[in-house]
């Protein structure tokens, strides 16, 4: 059982990374130890994938203890806005 | 003990004369304690051991022969230290540490990993961190220096992949990169060759051939 929502966890990811578009599921049919988590934002420009990761986790480090599951898409606003059209 | 030595005076006199030695021996044994503690223990304060506060009445001054217990260290032979997990990661070029095994993973995400890695043709160890405490956690870190390899990579989840034994990530990058084909770089730099190149060469060609017939 995990004290946290998807609510608090976009929040908290959004004030962090300056986030410019964020959306986090919960999959965990409501135990809130799921999440899957797509974060657009300014400060992954020219980061790589696991720097970007990394990013997230650390900012999430104590939460993350009692997620069991974390999946996350982590784009830049350019990368976004050409992902876009597709999706 | 009279009570009891008189209840097997009833059964035998076998018994009777085995507690009476016991009795005997009693005597003997805590006349022996106090000699011994006469001898082996040295008064150094003035109040009754009982009264002082850290109880330092009496002090321990002889030890017994030269007994000397040795411990092997346990950090070299125990799973999940940094060398253990260093040693690990460099046995082959792609390591995977995952929860089962390439056949039967015991989970979606580790699952994922094994899936993408076919797809590549990629051979690679695998370490199941179910079958090791050590590894997942670093259960013994306090005895022997186990950290575990999430502590390892700094990375809070498993699986986690190492190629060249650089640690690339877990299940989502791995995923993303297999989607935007720099996995097959990341294995190219690490001497191995991904099977959806020849797979993708191999198609391409069979489309040259069919529109060159046409």
């Amino acid at each position: 059982m995990s004290e946290y929502n998807r609510e608090y966890i976009a929040d908290k990811l959004r004030k962090e990374l300056d986030a410019t578009y964020i959306t986090v599921d919960d999959l965990s049919d409501g135990c809130g130890a799921k999440f899957q988590a797509l974060i657009v934002s300014p400060k992954f420009e020219s980061k790589s994938l696991l720097e970007r990761h990394r990013m997230v986790n650390s900012i999430l480090a104590e939460e993350m203890k009692s997620i069991h599951a974390f999946t996350q898409k982590t784009l830049t606003p350019e990368q976004w806005k050409k992902q876009k059209p597709q999706s | 003990m009279e009570i009891i030595a008189r209840a097997s005076s009833r059964t035998s006199s076998s018994c009777k004369l085995i507690i009476t030695s016991i009795v005997c021996r009693r005597i003997v044994s805590t006349s022996g304690l106090h000699r011994y503690l006469m001898l082996n223990l040295k008064p150094t304060g003035t109040s009754r051991p009982g009264n002082m506060l850290n109880n330092t009445f009496l002090s321990k001054t002889t030890s017994y022969g030269h007994s000397k217990v040795s411990f092997t260290p346990l950090s070299t032979a125990a799973t999940g230290t940094k060398e253990h997990v260093d040693e690990l990661v460099k046995k082959n070029k792609v390591v995977v540490f995952m929860k089962g095994d390439p056949d039967a993973p015991r989970c979606g995400f580790s699952n994922a990993v094994v899936q993408i890695l076919r797809m590549h043709g990629v051979t690679y160890d695998s370490h199941n961190v179910l079958e090791d405490e050590n590894l997942r956690q670093g259960l013994f870190y306090f005895c022997c220096g186990a950290l575990g390899i999430k502590e390892y990579s700094n990375w809070p989840t498993i699986p986690q992949v190492y190629v060249d034994g650089q640690f690339i990530g877990g299940c989502d990058i791995l995923l993303q990169m297999h989607q935007s084909g720099e996995i097959i770089e990341e294995l190219k730099k690490a001497g191995i060759r991904s099977a959806l190149l020849d797979q993708a060469l191999e198609e391409e060609r069979k489309n040259m051939d069919s529109k060159k017939s046409e």
